[in-house]
């Protein structure tokens, strides 16, 4: 691998980061950056990229990722999700443990930290919380923790039981690792597949009510109240779960939330023709939720924009709405939708001229705060991704072009599944190159493979 | 991909008319010493339930056989789908056979559009989950029509929805239609088998049914579709008829002309009580008989032959 590491002069791009937004040159070498100053002359044997009118971040952390093997290859794997991943911009994900079998004890952590050696970026692992995900018996997290594992939960799931979840708490406060939550009350839920409103009524499909995720919110936000323990809430989609997390991280506690492209971009008007791809778990919500979402990333409630990419072979979505499998895939897409998202309502609420440059600087900075260094500093791993782009730091660099506009072709996505549900749809922004630990993964919005 | 019927909203104005004046015409024709006629000679109709329904099945065979077309029937319990066919492979069967029209009922709402998207051939939806059962609702408009003597409209008329609304396709139809045609519809029941949000429904709702038996021209009650529970919705069936059924007593005290109606298959002394069900001022034998000239009207309309020139169909 070493051998394939080159030199690379990054020229003319807007470096954005934690530390702030800046024109800069960057060299890369050797796997780390080499040198940021205002003009580097370039060294023998170096490439150069020309980032003029692009955007030069650390690169991008998934929190939240399905990479579905081992169990179910036929969706997706390892490998072709970290495809995914780098054309997306993301030089590290955190796969979800929710593999058959799931991740909960070190032989399969070792199996799966095996087979990640084969992926084109950095793949970490979250184990689960609960034995075979059953919400019964704990894992053993501290054999866990000793193979790096950082994070845990039972996604897909909650933990249903509220005593198991207090002592899961208390037993990860011990250990000093963190519990990520995928809060559904499955009692509330009810078999629901869609969001219970105006569009479930009509449809008459079964509805999951706002309040199977905002008793949970609630429950363990009271859980870490009594535990102190760290917590961190998986894709938030209703807008009083936002404000119960609003309303914890203003009291202090040691509370971090995500929100997902699809529940910023998407709401359960899509839902009408019944199309099985905008079929996600939690549901996509009603318009008013979808706002109350970006009022909340706006005012920095939520630390992570994550993908949720949860591929799904196509007989398990072409089937009827009831029985479709929950989840669409997200890495390639992240970036374009969500800026396309922020570009569509600056040019609504600046009805006579759309806004020149799109998103100014500070949302970029936002942007890219919510993408790099705050979800690697929930997944623990800070130490080599998140930025910020600084002298010695590993070279884990994305670059994009935030004002290109782009539609997704079923033949350029490159995971094993196909249901995105941007195929067609206009995004803004996208990726042109993804350097994983000072080698160049994405060129041009190419793979280098 | 042709035209199929799968909701009301597939249907415009203009659609509705010719399709309730196409039953008048069957309808006579169903009055004949011989009921037939050659309209759809050579055409194959499949039925393709996935759900147990005998009436519904048998009315659209009937008319399917009135209008001289051929029928397959396909009923396909749970276990059949169980080893493992897709929906897709199956319909897909089912056409290539050589099926031109699929009457189509199925457990999940919104199977019927699902499957069209993937046909050439039109289908009918004949109930899909809870969502949509349109024949239901035509012929349900028709004789509200007939019986009012209302000529194309609805206008005017007051139609009471009671009972389980929430698992009701019946009454998704009918909230459509019956308001598009200028009814106003209330719909009657306990909370929790009424939709949360209605925001979108062109009706209101009460929860007591006292609040609608003096003002409703139309008492139209729903079968509680118990077996659809997967919870306590209600506390009892007999709670239930003590607070919903539509028993002698309050038949009194609806309006003098108003009727009551029901889908079928009515359970006596859950929903509605004999006395009410064998009234004169029942409509549930007249709604039987009428749902096989709509659809006779529906599968002609959908098979094309000659359409708008009905006077060639016998």
């Amino acid at each position: 691998m070493v051998a394939r590491s080159r030199k690379y002069l990054i020229r003319g791009g807007k470096l954005i980061d934690s530390n702030g937004v800046r024109i800069a040159e960057l060299l890369v070498d050797d796997g780390k950056i080499e040198a940021i100053e205002q003009r580097i002359d370039p060294p023998r044997g170096c490439v150069e990229i020309d980032a003029r009118d692009l955007v030069v971040s650390p690169g991008f952390v998934d929190l939240h990722t399905h990479l579905r093997q081992p169990g179910n290859e036929r969706s997706e794997t390892i490998l072709s999700g970290s495809l995914a991943g780098v054309l997306g911009g993301y030089t590290a994900l955190l796969a979800m443990p929710n593999t058959s079998p799931p991740i909960d004890s070190p032989e399969v952590v070792s199996y799966v930290k095996e087979l990640s050696r084969e992926a084109l970026l950095d793949v970490y692992f979250a184990g689960a919380i609960t034995k075979g995900r059953n919400g019964e018996s704990l894992v053993e997290m501290g054999k866990l923790a000793e193979l790096g594992i950082r994070l845990f939960t039972d996604d897909g799931n909650g933990v249903q039981d509220a005593q198991l979840m207090r002592r899961a708490l208390e037993y990860a406060r011990g250990i000093g690792v963190t519990l990520a939550q995928h809060c559904e009350d499955l009692s509330l839920a009810n078999g629901g597949a869609v969001n219970e409103g105006a569009v479930s009524s009509v449809l008459g499909l079964r509805g999951i009510p706002n309040a199977a995720e905002d008793v949970m919110v609630a429950r363990d936000i009271e859980l870490v109240r009594l535990t102190g323990a760290r917590m961190h809430f998986l894709h938030i989609s209703t807008s009083r779960s936002a404000e119960l997390v609003r309303w914890a991280k203003h009291d202090g506690m040691p509370i971090t939330a995500e929100v997902t492209p699809h529940h910023l971009v998407l709401s359960e008007k899509n839902i009408s023709g019944y199309n099985p791809i905008f079929k996600v778990n939690p549901p996509l919500r009603s318009e008013a939720d979808r706002s109350a979402l970006w009022s909340a990333l706006n005012e920095d409630v939520f630390d992570a924009i994550a993908t949720d990419h949860a591929p799904h072979h196509v007989e398990a979505k072409e089937t009827t709405f009831d029985q479709a499998a929950f989840g669409m895939i997200g890495l390639q897409t992240a970036l374009g939708a969500v800026l396309g998202e922020m570009n569509r309502s600056l040019s609504l609420s600046d009805g006579e001229t759309l806004v020149a440059g799109g998103v100014s600087d500070e949302q970029l900075m936002h942007l890219v705060g919510l993408l790099t260094s705050r979800p690697a500093r929930i997944a623990g791993i800070s130490d080599v991704h998140g930025g910020p782009l600084v002298e010695g730091r590993p070279a884990n660099i994305a670059i994009f072009d935030p004002q290109l506009k782009w539609r997704l072709s079923e033949s350029e996505i490159v995971s094993r599944s196909k249901n995105s549900p941007y195929l067609g749809v206009d995004l803004t922004g996208r990726v042109l190159y993804t350097i994983v630990n000072g080698e160049l993964k994405l060129r041009e919005g190419e793979l280098c493979l | 991909m042709s035209r199929s019927l799968t909701s009301i909203a597939d249907l415009s104005d203009d659609d509705i008319s010719q399709l309730l004046e196409l039953s008048r015409i069957f309808l006579e024709v169903n009055q004949r010493e011989i009921p037939k006629v050659p309209a759809l000679r050579g055409k194959t109709v499949a039925t393709l339930f996935f759900e147990n329904s005998t009436r519904t099945r048998l009315s659209f065979e009937l008319a399917a056989t009135r209008l001289s077309a051929d029928v397959l029937t396909f009923t396909l319990t749970t276990s059949s789908v169980s080893k493992g066919e897709s929906l897709r492979d199956t319909a897909e069967t089912i056409e290539s056979l050589g099926a031109d029209l699929i009457v189509m009922r199925h457990f999940s709402s919104g199977s019927v559009q699902l499957v069209s998207s993937w046909l050439e051939i039109p289908l009918v939806n004949a109930g899909d989950g809870a969502h949509e059962h349109p024949t239901q609702a035509l012929l349900d408009a028709y004789a509200i029509m007939e019986h009012f003597n209302t000529g194309k409209r609805l206008d005017g008329i007051s139609v009471a929805i009671v009972g389980d609304v929430l698992h009701s396709r019946v009454a998704r139809s009918n909230v459509q239609l019956l308001s598009r045609l200028g009814a106003q519809v209330t719909l009657v029941g306990p909370p929790a088998l009424i939709p949360l949000d209605l925001s979108l429904w062109p009706a209101r709702a009460t929860n007591s049914l006292e609040d609608v038996l003096s003002e409703s021209d139309v008492i139209y009650m729903l079968r509680v579709q118990s077996e659809r529970f997967t919870e306590s919705l209600i506390p009892s069936m007999s709670e239930f008829s003590r607070l919903f059924s539509l028993t002698a007593e309050r038949l009194e005290r609806t309006r003098k002309e108003a009727v009551v109606m029901h889908p079928g298959p009515i359970i006596r002394g859950v929903e509605i009580a004999a006395e009410a069900a064998d009234s004169s001022r029942s409509l549930i034998r007249t709604q039987v008989t009428t749902g096989v000239g709509v659809r006779m009207a529906v599968l002609y309309w959908l098979l094309g032959a000659n359409q708008g020139r009905l006077e060639s169909i016998w």
